[in-house]
């Protein structure tokens, strides 16, 4: 019988943002940085339980904003779904960054697929593999899924495939920002409670 | 908007109140509403997934699947005064967003809410009497009680009117 929780508390939350902290810290902006070819300044900026009945109303401000997005879904012993996401004027930057040009008019196949390839890098190869590297997990992850849409419909989701189980999930956002090309990119990934409590018992830091 | 009654993801309303507008906005997501024309009774859905056999825990939201929305949509309604065999139904949503270079059915999870819901209607003897489903945007759905009218906006695109 799969025992399922109804919360955290605050220092779970806080372990967890802590541990998302070193994972960032350790493997994500390094590899941000070395793909941009410059520093890059990173922060987590929420580790937060969202119950489904209260999504709606904590995201309706942002619903209608477009943004730029990569999903990743990862399966296997923790379940985790991963979103990379920007404004268009930010992605458009920094396709032209990775393709070798002064700037980009549109979004082409060669811009999202760099895009891509981008999301690919900093969540499958970055977080994830921290995630594993710190709790021996086995965590399979699917292809990139790219699209161009207001945030509502992009979070839509995820959401589905998280809170599905428990009615309820775990929203990590993390901002990177690399301040000589001016690029500022989101990461958002999301957890199922269980997974999370999971996680918090097999994660070893540093 | 006045008298808009806002219906959260995986959760269901049913009004008789005809100054009533029923408003969601869904991505892969489906929008059902139902309507009785004769009681002016309707009922919105926002379904999340199109099936609940496969859930083994997690119980608790009265339209996650497009099974149990279904089913307490037209129960609620009934308790209004709707009467099933009236029941006319419009989808919107069912989105497919995000694309990629694989498989097909990887992020389909919006073109099997929208099918599911198809079979569960037609099963249920319940006329779809429009639809704007597929398609790669979220959109905007406002069911309006007394006239059963359900206008579709999409970001950059006309107002559809179903």
């Amino acid at each position: 019988m799969v025992m399922m929780t109804s919360s955290l508390n605050e220092t779970e939350l806080k372990t967890l943002k802590d541990l998302l902290n070193s994972y960032i810290g350790r493997k994500t902006k390094p590899a941000f940085s070395m793909i941009l070819g410059e520093e890059v300044e990173y922060s987590v900026r929420s580790m937060n339980l969202m119950h489904l009945q209260d999504i709606d109303g904590i995201l309706l401000p942002f619903m209608n904003q477009e943004m730029c997005a990569i999903y990743l879904r990862a399966e296997g012993d923790v379940r985790i779904g991963m979103l990379l996401f920007m404004q268009e004027s930010q992605a458009l930057s920094l396709a032209a960054k990775l393709l070798g040009k002064d700037t980009l008019d549109r979004l082409d196949s060669m811009g999202k697929s760099s895009l891509a390839e981008v999301g690919n890098i900093l969540l499958a190869g970055s977080v994830l593999n921290a995630i594993s590297d710190s709790t021996g997990f086995r965590i399979d992850c699917s292809v990139p899924g790219f699209a161009i849409e207001s945030l509502g419909a992009i979070l839509g989701d995820p959401i589905a495939e998280i809170a599905v189980r428990t009615n309820s999930l775990i929203l990590a956002g993390v901002e990177l920002y690399a301040p000589k090309s001016n690029v500022r990119v989101y990461i958002f990934l999301f957890f199922g409670l269980d997974d999370i409590k999971k996680l918090l018992a097999h994660a070893k830091d540093g | 908007m006045d008298g808009e009654i806002s219906v959260g993801m995986g959760e269901l309303e049913v009004t008789d109140d005809k100054e009533a507008v029923l408003a969601t906005f869904v991505g892969s997501c489906v929008a059902l509403c139902l309507y009785d024309p004769q009681a002016k009774v309707g009922g919105m859905a926002h379904i999340m997934l199109p099936d609940s056999s496969k859930d083994a825990s997690g119980r608790g939201n009265a339209a996650k699947y497009a099974d149990e929305a279904l089913e307490n949509t037209i129960g609620a309604m009934a308790e209004k005064g709707a009467q099933a065999g009236r029941l006319v139904a419009k989808i919107a949503g069912g989105a497919k967003i995000f694309a990629h270079e694989g498989s097909e059915d990887m992020f389909a999870i919006g073109t099997r809410n929208a099918e599911s819901l198809r079979k569960l209607l037609q099963k249920r003897g319940i006329r779809i009497a429009g639809e704007d489903v597929g398609q790669t945007y979220g959109r905007w759905v406002r069911f309006n009680i007394s006239s059963g009218q359900v206008k579709v906006g999409k970001r950059g695109r006309e107002e559809k009117v179903l």
